[in-house]
């Protein structure tokens, strides 16, 4: 059963196939496989582009023989609470980066179609990447380089940085 | 032609990721890091509280936001007369300064924990109230993640606690403390936005809730950090910081406090920072600690009757995914005998918005067959719900959420024997969706729903 292939279509209507195996890395695309029982028909993922997809398929390729991350719930509450950022392997490095023009724009359609197909480990990988984009940077320099506007008055303002003032030298 | 790569566009997809996206982003990131984002946006503000589950804001940091929200709506316009038990004193006094919750730095909360250390009341002696002041943190976060408010509260503040009721799906009360006769005192604040108490005074209280100590402990250690003793560590007790920061360890005995020192922050690399004897004056306090814990359940529930002929595990998933299987809510309204103690191997703490995977929980009531659907599923796909806030009433306007519920229903009615067609699937479906998403309705509606579908084969909220 995991030699089949499986017909995805994306958002613009364009089929992509792949194993069976290669889709279940997707927990979504797993549980309806599981549901649909044996079908010819393609899954539509109207979330996602073609583009995107073959760009998560890639990544679900490389990482086929990896075990399946455990659920939330079998993890430790506090630990996982905990995360680090720093532990990113050379292969997920590239692959996340991807074409210098089109690294931001990609990323974020990376983790959205991640979130989407309930892919943990690529969400995570993706949500690592921006994590260290973000550290060390002071909030002008993050509202800098991400384009966003600063929507607290100034009062707000002044009592949030009181509020965060044991957190100055971060 | 020019060599230079153009300079990156502005990431501004980051502002418009889903909240739980940005939360989740934001969760790789540095504690400090962490909190110096909320300066960015009141997006970052908000997703950076999201991420309170068990991490606790700091003490100081919770009095500046949600704290500010309580006493900001403290006037005299408000106060209250109403008659209540003042533990400090012993006596029944009015109520001297009210404060009201305003929820608008909070998401709607699911439920509410109030804590209360207090000091043990003993009919032979005055003891003087366990002083917060020596513990350098207040336990009172707000876990927007579960959306559970949990409030360090001594009796003697009068905190009210107003709640509008269509924003609360659950109201539990957990206790830990030295004057367990005081909780009708507390109770007897809790009322419904129109003021109707819903919290009379319980009688008997004490000896039911006590059946579940074994249980508060997991309780908490589940869904918020466990701000108060921990016996596990070495003989000593251990009352963590919001951060672990910090601990205070304090070692008790028959004589009463006998040791009591604040374990200064950790050091990067582990090392402890100095230790720092703090001076508690509560000698006279013995070890006994009680630990009480009593739920509720809000949601549209107009008549206490109507609920207290309901079994709480008849709500289990339906309300908020409580696990009280056994549990008859009426026995805390002390008007009605006593109940047996629930079997000890029960989970009775509350898996808040999700469905317990407790065995036991499951199978609490007899499930029907017609929602035999694999929790697994059950979960994903609130999950899915809760993650793009699809309203339950529009449920099947999604074709492929509908597709795929209709499926498993499919499936499990073949796998039955069962003819398909006779089935109100959409309908079975929908009253899943609602219970996956949460209150939606009141509680008489999800009867009704029932009724006229299942043909009294209760395929409502009984099933779970």
């Amino acid at each position: 059963m995991s030699d089949t292939l499986v017909t995805l279509t994306s958002q613009e209507g364009k089929p992509e196939q792949v194993p069976r195996r290669i889709a279940e890395r997707s927990t979504l695309l797993k549980n309806m496989l599981e549901d649909v029982g044996e079908s010819n028909q393609p899954i539509p993922l109207p979330n996602v582009s073609h583009k995107i997809l073959k760009r998560v398929l890639e990544y679900c390729i490389h990482h086929k023989d990896d075990p399946q991350p455990p659920s939330d719930d079998d993890k430790d509450s506090f630990d996982s609470s905990r995360k680090r950022s720093d532990d990113i392997d050379e292969w997920d490095q590239k692959f996340i980066k991807g074409k210098e023009e089109e690294h931001n724009e990609e990323l974020f359609q990376i983790i959205l179609a991640a979130n989407y197909l309930d892919i943990k480990p690529l969400l995570d990988l993706g949500c690592k990447t921006v994590a260290n984009m973000i550290k060390g940077k002071s909030p002008e320099q993050i509202r800098e380089m991400f384009n966003i506007e600063n929507d607290f008055t100034p009062e707000e303002e002044d009592q949030i940085r009181r509020e965060n003032e044991w957190a100055a030298d971060a | 032609m020019s060599h230079f790569s153009p300079p990156r566009p502005p990431l501004r997809e980051l502002q418009s990721l889903p909240s739980e996206l940005l939360a989740e982003i934001l969760s790789h990131l540095p504690r400090k890091t962490l909190f110096k984002t909320r300066e960015v946006s009141k997006t970052f503000h908000l997703a950076a509280m999201q991420l309170t589950t068990t991490r606790w804001i700091r003490g100081d940091e919770f009095e500046n936001s949600i704290g500010r929200a309580l006493s900001a709506h403290r006037s005299d316009r408000e106060l209250d007369t109403r008659t209540t038990f003042r533990p400090s004193t012993g006596s029944i006094e009015k109520v001297i300064s009210p404060v009201r919750l305003d929820w608008k730095w909070l998401r709607k909360p699911k439920a509410i924990i109030c804590f209360s250390h207090l000091r043990r009341l003993d009919s032979s002696e005055r003891v003087e109230p366990f002083d917060f002041s020596y513990i350098p943190f207040h336990p009172t976060a707000y876990d927007c993640k579960t959306e559970v408010l949990t409030l360090r509260t001594d009796v003697s503040h009068n905190v009210k606690i107003n709640i509008r009721t269509e924003k609360l799906s659950s109201l539990y009360i957990s206790w830990t403390g030295w004057g367990a006769e005081t909780l009708p005192g507390l109770l007897s604040y809790i009322a419904d936005e129109e003021d109707r108490i819903f919290a009379k005074p319980l009688r008997n209280i004490q000896q039911e809730v006590l059946h579940s100590f074994s249980n508060m402990i997991k309780f908490d250690g589940d869904h918020i950090a466990p701000a108060y003793f921990d016996s596990s560590i070495g003989g000593m007790n251990t009352i963590r910081s919001p951060l672990d920061d910090y601990a205070v360890k304090f070692c008790l005995s028959d004589e009463g406090c006998e040791r009591f020192e604040k374990v200064g922050r950790e050091r990067e690399g582990g090392e402890q920072g100095e230790k720092e004897s703090v001076d508690v004056p509560c000698r006279s306090l013995r070890i006994e600690e009680v630990k009480m814990r009593v739920g509720f359940i809000f949601g549209g529930m107009k008549d206490w009757k109507e609920v207290r002929k309901k079994k709480l595990s008849a709500f289990s998933g339906g309300f908020c995914g409580t696990t009280f299987s056994g549990y008859p809510l009426g026995r805390y309204h002390g008007d009605e005998p006593t109940p047996p103690s629930p079997p000890p191997s029960v989970t009775a703490f509350p898996t808040l918005g999700k469905v317990s995977k407790s065995p036991e929980a499951l199978h609490a009531t007899p499930r029907t067959p017609r929602l035999r659907i694999h929790n697994t599923r059950f979960e994903t796909l609130s999950n899915k719900l809760a993650q793009k806030s699809i309203d339950p009433s529009e449920i099947f306007k999604h074709d492929f959420i509908r597709d795929y519920l209709v499926n498993i229903q499919r499936k499990d009615a073949v796998a039955e024997g069962e003819e398909t067609k006779t089935r109100d699937v959409e309908k079975e479906c929908m009253l899943l969706v609602r219970r996956v998403v949460g209150v939606e309705r009141g509680f008489e509606d999800f009867k009704k729903e029932r009724d006229g579908v299942g043909n009294g084969r209760g395929a409502g909220i009984d099933a779970l």
